[in-house]
């Protein structure tokens, strides 16, 4: 019995060691290379989640990159952020995407939840320190066990393929084109009517690493700017606002927020309350372009210069 | 809770710990800790069909004890019904209720009468099937008086109950399983490795061949009219690669398992894709479900005692009865007349027991003629399976007329090279152990420890590269 678990327990510690150290060179070579490289002409980029995926079409606004992708929280924003920054001097630049829902920590499941951990550690664990891996662990233990093996076969068949870019092929975000266009009543149906609510739970872990953010562009000197992308003006997610505002004023008062709240649209222009579709991401994105165009990130009070545009544009 | 997740792999180290060390190698300990351990197992789906099981196991612990009390034949007969048809009621209720309305429906819709389809909301309970049809040969045994009924309530609940085989065979019988239980177990060096080495390829049947599979044969079935003829050809027979690996995996980590507490279970595969006939065939695949079949219906109708034209009758009963067992849906009845269309040429001209033993038994190569007989034979059985996989008649119908299309003879849509590569090692290493009770069990043992060890290891890196997502095995469904 005791040599059936000895050897047995051998077998196994071989196995795990040559699995945990060519999990750990495969990470080490990915996180090496500069695969987050892109256009020199690119100088901006643009973070965030849904929000910010769907409203900025890159491509109509002069040298911005969108980076932005669908449920995607602060923490993997950071890594994705630090990778970029690392492989692309020429960004001056960075927009994060900065909404009710970020402080809210029933959003933080956008960090452990099993189906955020099976599709974006993989892509990001080589990027991750022994901390950043032992907090997924700590919430949700069998997910980062499982996605293991997933972070080594896709860090080890992008190596494999010699390709050069890791954001498109492991698809890590980007402008997204929706077609869709939803009528009134459908968009009247999707409407839940939420009262303001005086307590929230705050997203504790997803505003640290949003501070790491803040951390990170000021070591790179990069200028950094929160952003509050246009949402339908019926929408409810803004009913933390109170607690909204007090988190942005006393935690993140050095840096500048550009709110685009009431850029207002016609319903074709949405997918649903909260999002555009590529009608409504195109209006937006050339009304935001104008607007850097005419000096907004040099100007000293830039959200009055936002709001007089927006009170025209929505005239 | 499924033997290719992070949880068994607790689980089952914590079982085996706790069952040789602390039950202090006491056999009444020993069951208590295996039948607790087993209805957590199966609770870990949902716990609420935990009392169905327990219903079931105490209905025929009772009626066994009872029949075997009975003092008249027709006291005993009594109770032999009263279980029968409680435990046929249960299976006629979760697994066929939905289908026998609508199939009702339907057929008075073409005959011009307008009804409505009443319908339940039923959700199967995970392994129904298999439990009771454990309790049913038991309760059959004891109307037979081949077995005594078992008067310890621990030692029948775990026969019916116990984890490796609860939720999806093999069907065991109370002949084989029960004097196991009964008995004092010690633990065995070489039992216990042979157990280990079981359940690795298992799992990487399961993980590497079987998953990989479904990843192109689903594509190909969920979107059939898109693929040309030899795209289909390549989906069906990823899908016979798949169901293989899906469920002889499922029973080597099952059988694996059990050998780890010292108990040994019925064998369930062996090698059916190197079949010469279908006969064959049957005889290798799903081997407890098969001889359930053979004991339990086919002999009783009379087998093949009475003449061709009951041979042909029992034949055919009991291959569309092991189809509908699989489900309600008329994809698996037809499964089976196909393979009743296959085997009764056999029958009548009484070929159906020419090929015994193993192919080439003792040789490396096949010679021509049983070469092509086991590609006949899996050509056929691939055939059979578009039915099993289809989710209805219509689809299986035109996928079968897309593959005899003139695209047929088109380049198939979907070559991946990996899965090929896998499915030729997988083929390989099956091939060289199949004189064995698996692949590997005998396989590289005259090696070097370090070589057998990198060959293990091996195996493992391709488990743990091929892993992610939890996929259920397809049995589990029935």
């Amino acid at each position: 019995m005791k040599k059936f678990l000895a050897k047995a327990f051998l077998f196994l510690t071989v196995i795990f060691l040559i699995v945990f150290i060519s999990l750990f060179l495969i990470g080490k070579i990915v996180n090496k290379g500069n695969y987050f490289t892109f256009h020199k002409t690119n100088q901006n980029i643009i973070l965030g989640h849904s929000h910010a995926e769907c409203s900025y079409n890159d491509s109509l606004i002069l040298g911005f990159k969108n980076l932005a992708q669908s449920g995607e929280s602060y923490f993997y924003t950071y890594f994705k952020l630090k990778k970029v920054l690392e492989n692309n001097t020429q960004i001056k630049t960075c927009f994060v995407e900065f909404t009710n829902n970020n402080i809210e920590s029933k959003f933080e499941k956008w960090i452990w939840d099993d189906q955020y951990i099976s599709n974006r550690y993989p892509k990001y664990f080589a990027f991750m320190n022994a901390s950043d891996i032992f907090l997924l662990a700590k919430h949700n233990t069998f997910a980062i066990l499982n996605a293991q093996s997933a972070s080594l076969k896709s860090n080890f068949l992008f190596i494999k393929s010699k390709k050069k870019n890791y954001i498109i092929e492991n698809n890590l975000g980007g402008y997204l084109h929706i077609d869709k266009t939803v009528s009134d009543s459908c968009l009247r149906i999707q409407n839940k009517f939420i009262e303001k609510i005086d307590t929230i739970n705050i997203a504790n872990i997803n505003l640290q690493y949003l501070t790491k953010i803040v951390d990170l562009c000021n070591n790179k000197k990069v200028k950094l700017f929160f952003i509050r992308s246009p949402t339908h003006k019926n929408c409810t997610a803004m009913y933390n606002e109170r607690q909204y505002k007090n988190i942005l004023k006393e935690n993140f008062s050095n840096v500048e927020f550009l709110d685009f709240k009431n850029f207002i649209l016609p319903n074709l222009n949405y997918v649903d309350y909260e999002h555009f579709n590529y009608k409504g991401a195109s209006k937006y994105s050339k009304f935001f372009n104008s607007l850097v165009e005419d000096g907004l990130l040099i100007r000293r009070n830039k959200q009055q210069m936002i709001d007089s545009a927006l009170a025209i544009s929505n005239l | 809770m499924l033997f290719n997740s992070l949880s068994f792999a607790l689980f089952l180290p914590i079982l085996f710990f706790c069952y040789w060390y602390l039950t202090n190698k006491k056999l009444i300990f020993q069951n208590i800790l295996l039948l607790g351990a087993s209805y957590f197992f199966y609770a870990c789906w949902d716990y609420r069909f935990l009392f169905l099981l327990i219903f079931s196991t105490l209905l025929d612990f009772f009626t066994g004890l009872k029949m075997q009390d009975a003092k008249t034949a027709n006291v005993k007969k009594r109770w032999f019904c009263i279980s029968l048809l409680i435990n046929v009621g249960f299976l006629a209720v979760f697994k066929y209720f939905n289908f026998f309305v609508e199939s009702l429906a339907s057929a008075l819709f073409t005959l011009g009468f307008k009804v409505n389809n009443f319908t339940l909301k039923i959700i199967l309970p995970i392994g129904i099937s298999f439990y009771t049809f454990h309790g049913l040969s038991y309760v059959i045994d004891i109307y037979k008086n081949k077995i005594k009924a078992e008067k310890n309530f621990i030692n029948y609940s775990l026969f019916v109950s116990f984890f490796p085989l609860l939720v999806a065979g093999p069907i065991e019988r109370a002949t084989h399983l029960l004097p196991q239980i009964k008995a004092q177990r010690t633990f065995n060096y070489t039992k216990a490795v042979d157990g280990l080495r079981q359940i690795l390829w298992g799992l990487f049947k399961k993980i590497v061949i079987a998953d990989t599979c479904a990843t192109y044969s689903n594509l190909i079935f969920d979107n059939a009219t898109n693929y040309n003829g030899s795209t289909l050809v390549i989906g069906a027979v990823f899908f016979a690669f798949q169901i293989y690996c899906d469920f002889s995996g499922y029973s080597d980590i099952a059988l694996g398992a059990a050998r780890l507490f010292g108990i040994e279970l019925l064998k369930n595969f062996s090698f059916p894709y190197f079949s010469r006939d279908i006969a064959e065939f049957w005889r290798r695949w799903h081997i407890s479900l098969s001889s359930w079949f053979r004991d339990y219906l086919y002999i009783p109708l009379g087998g093949s005692k009475g003449g061709k034209w009951m041979s042909i009758r029992n034949t055919l009963i009991i291959f569309l009865v092991s189809g509908f067992w699989h489900g309600a849906n008329w994809t698996f009845i037809i499964w089976g007349a196909i393979h009743a269309c296959y085997f009764l040429p056999l029958l009548l001209l009484k070929r159906n027991r020419s090929n015994l033993d193993i192919v080439a038994k003792g040789k490396i190569f096949p010679n021509v003629k049983e070469f092509f007989s086991m590609i006949l034979t899996f050509m056929l059985s691939t055939f059979a399976w578009i039915f099993f996989r289809a989710k209805n008649l219509q689809d299986a119908f035109v996928f079968v007329k897309k593959i005899f299309s003139k695209t047929i003879l088109s380049v198939p849509q979907e070559l991946p090279k990996t899965l090929f590569v896998l499915l030729c090692l997988f083929i390989l290493i099956e091939w060289i152990g199949r004189e064995s009770n698996f692949a590997i069990e005998k396989l590289f043992l005259k090696w070097p420890m370090p070589f057998r060890l990198l060959f293990y290891a091996f195996l493992f890196f391709c488990i743990f590269i091929f892993a992610g997502k939890e996929q259920s095995f397809i049995y589990f469904q029935f």
